[in-house]
């Protein structure tokens, strides 16, 4: 399994279409995590709970308050 | 993504990343950050790493955007603008992303590709050399145990602990335990070899026995490196507490700023599985699904029937999951779904009413089970005292 910064670095630098970002580990354990996603996640048509989050600053944001454009929301880390 | 970004960033649309917890510790040297602030330092790496525009945002250092939006480690979602989700994906695929953006948005005349790109990437530099002590060998799989550092004084952590555990250990308290000492590469330091080793030492409540108590890592020859200082244990818990107390102590060295010091810190080790601790990789040896939570226990533990009793350990609302502690000393967990019945001391309940130590029996619905494994309960009982 990959996370999103080797995901993208792959993606970018090598293909925009091949799966680089995908994890590596089991099929069942990626279908764990697909099926845990779909039943823990908001579904369409859900309000983004509020939660408060920080900016690379440091400063308090409200994840509630991402209205007014269409906004795209991607998960990552540095592994 | 970086494609779809500048095409669609001009066109209104806002991208974010959101920074999560590390999905493989120990890639690339990084480790999992004890603070708030050395997450947000994490992101200024991934910001120089990656070289990317688009902004980021931190999560919380109790993962509260992870687990409210799925727990899954490379999702993404198009919000519309009235704050709803208009598309969510367990992995990211940019591919689809860019579809549903031309659905959404609107087709651009000439989308930017890959060749397009100019991302300005830059590595951390090495600190001190890596390769000198020998990793250990992990006895099979393992998973990472919840931790918690004791910030009794500013001095960060320039060493961090990570504990893993085979994975029956949370549940029957006996197993091979890992402590593993990684030097944290957000502060530059390196292990002063000229020093004494790093040496550690446990400390246990009276029914729990740790093999070795206490150690110390091996005298290497070259003035410094950068290798996690490694260690396997033994332990039986018996009817212990589940925890421990760490204590740890090393020189390290930091050359950009000049010094070289001993530090002592101390940890509580949780005899739980940390969700959100990740898989570290180590060389072709990958740590068991700390983003899994434990598996329930194997046949023989106490079920009379279909029936499941012990104490409660845990209860995760959330996720309507309850640990339930049973008389051989293992945790066994069951999936509570919303229509169970729930009784505490003869009354109706909600799940959020159980409490910790409070005795259960959970009647289990045939060998019906979620995806994790985790026996479905039917109906549960439970009482205060």
């Amino acid at each position: 399994m990959k996370c999103l910064l080797l995901s993208l670095v792959a993606v970018t630098l090598l293909s925009a279409n091949v799966a680089l970002g995908q994890p590596k580990q089991a099929p069942s354990a990626r279908d764990g995590v697909i099926q845990s996603f779909a039943r823990k996640s908001p579904a369409v048509g859900e309000q983004l709970p509020h939660l408060n989050a920080y900016d690379a600053a440091g400063e308090t944001i409200q994840l509630g308050d991402l209205k007014g454009n269409y906004t795209v929301l991607v998960f990552g880390c540095l592994t | 993504m970086e494609t779809v970004y500048r095409d669609y960033a001009p066109k209104g649309v806002k991208f974010y990343y959101i920074y999560k917890a590390l999905a493989h510790p120990e890639t690339n040297g990084y480790i999992t950050p004890f603070t708030l602030d050395e997450r947000l330092l994490h992101v200024q790496e991934a910001e120089r790493t990656l070289g990317s525009d688009i902004p980021w945002i931190c999560d919380t250092m109790a993962n509260d955007l992870k687990h409210a939006l799925g727990d899954a480690p490379n999702s993404e979602f198009i919000i519309d603008p009235q704050g709803k989700v208009a598309v969510r994906r367990s992995w990211s695929k940019p591919a689809e992303l860019r579809s549903d953006l031309e659905t959404l948005v609107g087709a651009v005349d000439r989308p930017t590709t890959v060749a397009d790109l100019n991302m300005k990437k830059s590595e951390r530099p090495k600190v001190a050399k890596t390769g000198v002590v020998p990793r250990v060998k992990m006895p099979g799989q393992m998973q990472a145990l919840r931790i918690d550092p004791a910030m009794v004084s500013l001095e960060p952590f320039y060493v961090k602990l990570r504990a893993e555990a085979e994975s029956n250990v949370p549940r029957t308290g006996k197993g091979r335990l890992y402590l593993g000492f990684h030097l944290d590469p957000l502060y530059d330091v390196h292990w002063n070899n000229l020093a004494a080793p790093l040496t550690f030492e446990v400390k246990t409540s009276d029914g729990t026995n740790i093999s070795p108590s206490s150690g110390a890592a091996p005298k290497v020859e070259a003035e410094s490196d950068g290798d996690p200082r490694e260690f396997l244990l033994d332990i039986d818990a018996g009817r212990g507490e589940d925890s421990f107390e760490v204590t740890v102590k090393y020189f390290a060295c930091n050359d950009k700023e000049g010094w070289c010091k001993p530090v002592t810190q101390q940890y509580t080790v949780h005899l739980e599985v940390d969700r959100d601790g990740g898989n570290a990789r180590r060389g072709g040896q990958p740590a068991a699904g700390g983003n899994r939570p434990g598996r329930p226990g194997p046949a023989g533990s106490p079920v009379a029937g279909n029936r499941l009793m012990g104490m409660v350990s845990s209860v995760d609302v959330e996720s309507r999951i309850v640990t339930i502690r049973t008389r051989d000393g293992g945790n066994r967990e069951v999936f509570v779904p919303a229509d169970v019945t729930i009784r505490r001391d003869d009354r109706a309940a909600k799940l959020s009413d159980l409490e910790r130590r409070n005795r259960i029996m959970i009647e289990l619905d045939g060998d019906k089970k979620d995806e994790e494994g985790r026996p479905h309960a039917k109906q549960l009982m439970s009482r205060s005292s």
